[in-house]
């Protein structure tokens, strides 16, 4: 299943604990941990959910299971802040 | 708060394990000062870089820090961005000085706090460059024809690197030609956004100045001199550039901190140049002390009428004390045009204080302060 198109315009930038969004649209800066930083840059290169959560578990060493669950939870909030396009 | 240690310096400076092992009660006290000298998001930064623990309420607290700062400059790089690209279409063109074009040498936007954003106007196109500002929504602020805001940026504009336009004496101890910034630029990319900055070397100097001009008032200055002095690629023709500009003793005082207080390495041939130059006794005694009172400032003037020569340092002094009066209505923004005359008293007044103030301290100081801590290669 798809992630999700992001939003153009928007400025992603990795920090030392994670990453932040910044959205021109609204002048709002979304805050993401590491987890959630590895999620986004899949959505950047248009993985799969799949795909997602395959990154995370060879980065962060997690069960499959708990991958896909993380991986919906954070694109669910991804969209509902409309960082991502359906 | 008292002054910070050493070692908190080394902390900022690449070293933070200096600070491993430290309480949660000192924790809270280092968090105090590195709040205090816009460092707590570059401080977070090193500490989770190398691995050093921090008790969970002050690693919080650092940790908001280190996300605001870097919130808030993506913000203004934005708001900037789409400012630089409107003057491209008015077919007009800025420079953009350090700190902002600093950003790419550091991890990432969070380390440091970027306030007004300092930009170097064309050689004889001040009114219409500022005229093309003001038309893409930069607003003045009152009695600061060179400030201009919009959202979150305010711009600083700059008719020669080191403001020698507004204290004209200045030129007389440093200069910084506008011309040769322009001629020397070099385009570069801060966070996406593309834009003309000075050569390394021109950036290296206008922050050492800068430092000395606010009287080593905040550390991140420090901190980015040690990025910058990583960055020069040939000494020998920076040695030739700062001479020429009469920034060697500015140059020299903010190395002088990197070595010998904050036990900051400089690169060989840093070292060699320094110590071809080493500081006279009154330099010396001087520069322990503006170190020592660097939070109380006030010899910043001294420091730079130490490069001025004969009757010309008390033009400088004079002119500093008392600037023409545009200048002094900046200083006293309150005061109503009308009675302006009466801050030249007013100014004699503060003048003779601080003066009585700094010799005190100087008194009270024993004469080997600015050779301590002797350190790093």
């Amino acid at each position: 299943m798809r992630t999700g198109r992001v939003v153009a315009g928007l400025v992603y930038r990795r920090l030392v604990d994670g990453a932040m969004i910044y959205d021109p649209r609204d002048q709002t800066v979304h805050h993401l941990n590491e987890t959630a930083a590895c999620v986004w840059e899949a959505c950047q290169r248009g993985a799969s959910r799949e795909e997602a959560a395959a990154f995370l578990c060879r980065d962060y060493e997690v069960d499959p299971e708990r991958a896909a669950g993380d991986v919906d939870a954070i694109v669910a909030r991804f969209a509902a802040a409309r960082l991502l396009a359906p | 708060m008292s002054p910070p240690e050493p070692a908190l310096w080394r902390a900022l400076l690449g070293q933070p394990a200096q600070l491993r092992g430290l309480g949660p009660q000192a924790w809270l006290g280092v968090l105090s000062w590195a709040s205090a000298e816009g460092v707590a998001g570059l401080l977070y930064e090193r500490c989770v870089q190398q691995g050093v623990e921090v008790p969970e309420p002050a690693r919080l607290r650092l940790q908001a820090s280190h996300r605001s700062t870097a919130a808030r400059n993506l913000q203004v790089l934005h708001e900037l961005g789409e400012v630089l690209t409107g003057l491209a279409r008015c077919g007009a063109q800025v420079v953009v000085l350090p700190g902002l074009c600093l950003l790419p040498l550091l991890p990432d936007p969070g380390w440091r706090p970027m306030e007004d954003v300092d930009v170097l106007l064309p050689p004889g196109a001040w009114e219409a460059t500022r005229a093309a500002l003001v038309s893409l929504g930069l607003r003045p602020v009152r009695r600061h024809p060179g400030l201009l805001c919009r959202g979150c940026l305010v711009l600083d504009l700059h008719r020669d690197p080191l403001d020698c336009w507004r204290v004209r004496a200045r030129r007389h101890a440093a200069w910084i030609g506008p011309q040769e910034v322009w001629r020397e630029r070099r385009q570069a990319e801060v966070e996406g956004v593309r834009m003309s900055v000075p050569c390394v070397e021109h950036q290296l100097l206008y922050t050492a100045a800068h430092a000395v001009k606010h009287a080593f008032q905040r550390l991140v200055w420090f901190v980015d001199l040690d990025l910058l002095t990583g960055q020069i690629p040939d000494w020998d023709g920076l040695a030739v550039r700062a001479q020429r500009s009469g920034l060697e003793r500015a140059l020299l005082y903010g190395l002088t901190f990197l070595r010998q207080q904050a036990g900051v390495g400089v690169p060989e041939p840093a070292r060699r140049w320094m110590e071809a130059r080493p500081l006279r006794p009154l330099e010396r005694r001087l520069l322990g002390q503006a170190f020592a009172d660097r939070w109380h400032g006030g010899w910043g003037d001294v420091l730079w009428s130490l490069g001025v020569r004969g009757a010309r340092r008390w033009q400088f002094l004079a002119e500093t004390c008392f600037p023409r009066p545009a200048v002094l209505l900046q200083v006293y923004p309150r005061l109503p045009a009308v009675l302006l005359p009466l801050a030249y008293p007013l100014r004699l007044g503060q003048a003779v204080g601080r003066a009585a103030l700094l010799a005190r301290r100087v008194l009270r100081t024993p004469a080997t302060a600015g050779e301590a801590g002797e350190g790093g290669t």
